[in-house]
Order: C-alpha cells, then structure tokens, then sequence
C-alpha cells in the first residue's frame, strides 16, 4: 500500500495599501485516517501591529464582509469553511490530491487579491 | 464617504467605478448601490470627468445581480434592509435606484463587463449608455428563477434595448447568452479578447473626451427622456400586488432554494394577483 503523500504550505499575502497581512496554511498529515482531508485556515493580521484584525464592522467594513461571504465561495474550489471571530477554518475531500490542493490554495489567495489588491487606503477602522 | 464595497478613482478625465466584492461575484447589497450612487453623483458633479466606467473587480463577474446570501429569514441584511429596500437614501428625478443615477449624471457611462452579468447587475449595464464586454462575458436576468421581483421601468426599458420578444425572453426564462449573442441583439455595443478589455474601453473614453460633453449631455437626455415615455417611472403592478412579495413565503423559499443549490417547492408559489377588466366580475 502506498504511503499517503503530506504537505503543509503556508502562504503571507501583504496589502500595503489595504494596511492587512492574510496568511494562508494548508496542513495535510501523512499520517491521517482515511476520512480526512486537509486542514485550512486563513487569518488576516493589521500589517503595521502584526495582530489579529477581528472579522466585524468595528475593525473593518470591507474585511468583515469579505470574510463572511469567503467560506461560502470556498466550496468552489473544494473547502468547506466556516467563520470564526478572526480566522476562518475548514477542511478539503479526503480524496483530493497534492496538485488539487495546491490549486485550491493558488485560488484562495487569488480571491483575496482580487478584493484587496485594489484597495489604495487601509481597509482598518 | 468612506467606500467598502466599491474602488473609485479618477484618472485622465476618466472616473473608475469598480464594484469590489468579487467573493460575492461582485453582487451588490444596498450598502453597495449607496456607495455607487455617492461615487456616480460625484463624478457627475465633476467637470473635469468625460466619461464614467462601471465594471466589477476580477475575472469572474461584472457582478451576478443583488446578493442574495441574506441570513435572516424576513428577509433582511445584516444592515437590516429588505432586498425590496435597496434605497438610495434620495431621489433622482425618475426614482429607479441606482440605474436612473447612472442616466441622470451627464457624462456616458459605460459597463466594462468581464464575466458574469446577471440579474440587477445586467440592467444596470443595460441603463448605462455602452456596455464593452469581453469574450468570456455571460448575460441574463434571473428574478422569476430566484424571487427576486423585479417590475416597472428597470424591467420593460429593455425591450427599448433589444426589442419585446427577446426583452421577455431574457426576462421570463433567465436563460443566459454568451457575448457574442449579446451582441447579436444589441445588448453590447463590442465584445474583445478578456486582455484587450481594457484597452478598448480606454479607446471609446478617448473618443468622448474628443466631443462636446455638453452636446452629449444633452442626447444623453434626449435618449433617455424618449425611454422615459416609452418605459413609465414606478412599478404599475404593486396596484394590484397587496403586501410586499420580498417578505413572502415564495421569495424567500426561492431564494434558499437558489442558495442552497436545490429546486424550488413551487408549493410556496404565490398566486396571481387579480387585476380587474372591466365588465367582468
């Protein structure tokens, strides 16, 4: 029997403009049981503080709104995610492969670039 | 005005709307519309600005019509407007939300579409004066589909576009049509290679800028006051319509059923209103 194939990736996307940091970790275990996809989790910290921004209106409009509409495009690209308070967690199909994840993973940090690559001036409250 | 959902710049005569929520395919939400509407005013106020570009951030869509992924069943926001209550906060002087701010301001708007473009995003491109799409773009209308009820002047001014049957075909059936259909009927002026949209968008505001504005102001009026009469402000219907259909049972199904990826139970379906005729009880 061949042994599973693990992978753990982190990706940091700085906006300075928007004035955020995302950071993106993909965590699949080699030693996994068989009905367990990959682990991912996705945080956006204030790039000047290097803390944790919140996902609601009091920290930022645009980033709470982003993020309570991310989990549900996630499923697109095979990531069931829910919100947390300031991260996003979720997990990928059990039979998904390396290349598949790491696919996933380019287009994670694509959405997030197409909404926050734009932005000229800190998205923080 | 602090934006949120939108990126407005000016650049060389040009202002740039870019509706900015493409985790939602750039569907619109009535802080979205407000946002668009303060930054269109804006532009008209300006008369350094020749021309306006309304396009939506990313590869996927100009926009996929209002958001539909409201939580709260009545069916309500998270800021606490009903989808029906996508107000500006003012009138313009043919009340008609965003599409009649983009045919009161006095420069040519144009939609600059690349991708999806349906529903309230699709007669927002129809109301603007030039829709340049790019070879990927997809059009339709999707209200009966998702319960979305759509009536008056922002339905029928399409068929001033494409004519009554097609007008009632994209309507009633939400089909979808690709750029080149679009084109075929007169809902696009061009349609270019998705990495030449730009370009050629910055081509036509090139050609306006060499115009007078104040003359294209005033066939812009005359266009849109000859539409006015064809296509009466308001929604004649709501005569006969008691209640709001946003808070029915049917619109609210329709649009979980949407959400959710399922068929509708039609047995939620709201029954016809009665419009009288006279001589009949």
């Amino acid at each position: 029997m061949a042994k599973k194939q693990g992978l753990h990736f982190e990706t940091s996307l700085p906006y300075e403009g928007a004035g955020l940091r995302f950071r993106i970790t993909l965590d699949l275990q080699e030693d996994r049981p068989d009905d367990q996809g990959a682990t991912v989790r996705v945080v956006a910290e204030d790039l000047q503080a290097g803390k944790r921004v919140p996902f609601n209106n009091e920290a930022s409009p645009a980033l709470a709104d982003f993020m309570a509409g991310y989990p549900r495009w996630m499923v697109r690209v095979g990531v069931r995610a829910t919100q947390g308070t300031d991260e996003i967690t979720g997990r990928t199909r059990p039979d998904v492969g390396v290349d598949a994840l790491l696919g996933a993973m380019r287009q994670m940090a694509d959405m997030i670039d197409q909404k926050f690559a734009l932005h000229k001036e800190s998205v923080l409250v | 005005m602090g934006y949120v959902d939108i990126v407005y710049e000016k650049e060389d005569g040009v202002a740039w709307l870019t509706v900015n929520r493409p985790h939602t395919y750039n569907a619109m939400r009535a802080r979205t519309t407000r946002e668009m509407a303060h930054a269109l005013l804006d532009a008209g106020d300006d008369n350094a600005i020749r021309a306006v570009v309304i396009s939506g951030s990313g590869p996927n869509a100009f926009g996929a019509g209002q958001d539909q992924s409201f939580d709260n069943p009545d069916p309500r926001d998270a800021t606490g407007h009903t989808r029906a209550d996508a107000s500006l906060g003012f009138e313009v002087e043919a009340p008609g939300g965003i599409d009649a701010v983009v045919q009161w301001i006095p420069q040519p708007v144009i939609a600059m579409v690349d991708g999806f473009c349906i529903g309230a995003s699709n007669h927002l491109a129809y109301h603007c004066d030039f829709t340049i799409a790019s070879d990927r773009s997809v059009f339709g209308q999707a209200g009966p589909r998702v319960g979305s009820p759509a009536n008056g002047q922002m339905v029928s001014r399409l068929a001033s576009v494409v004519g009554q049957k097609r007008a009632r075909e994209i309507w009633y059936l939400c089909r979808q049509y690709s750029a080149q259909e679009a084109l075929a009927m007169g809902l696009v002026n061009a349609v270019v290679p998705h990495d030449k949209l730009k370009d050629e968008v910055k081509k036509w505001c090139d050609e306006i800028k060499r115009m007078s504005p104040v003359i294209i102001q005033m066939q812009k009026r005359s266009f849109n006051e000859y539409m006015a009469l064809e296509n009466p402000a308001g929604s004649p219907f709501q005569r006969y319509f008691e209640g709001s259909f946003s808070a029915s049972e049917e619109s609210i199904e329709r649009r979980r059923a949407f959400l959710e990826r399922r068929p509708v139970d039609s047995s939620k379906n709201v029954p016809y209103a009665k419009i009288p005729l006279a001589g009949r009880d």
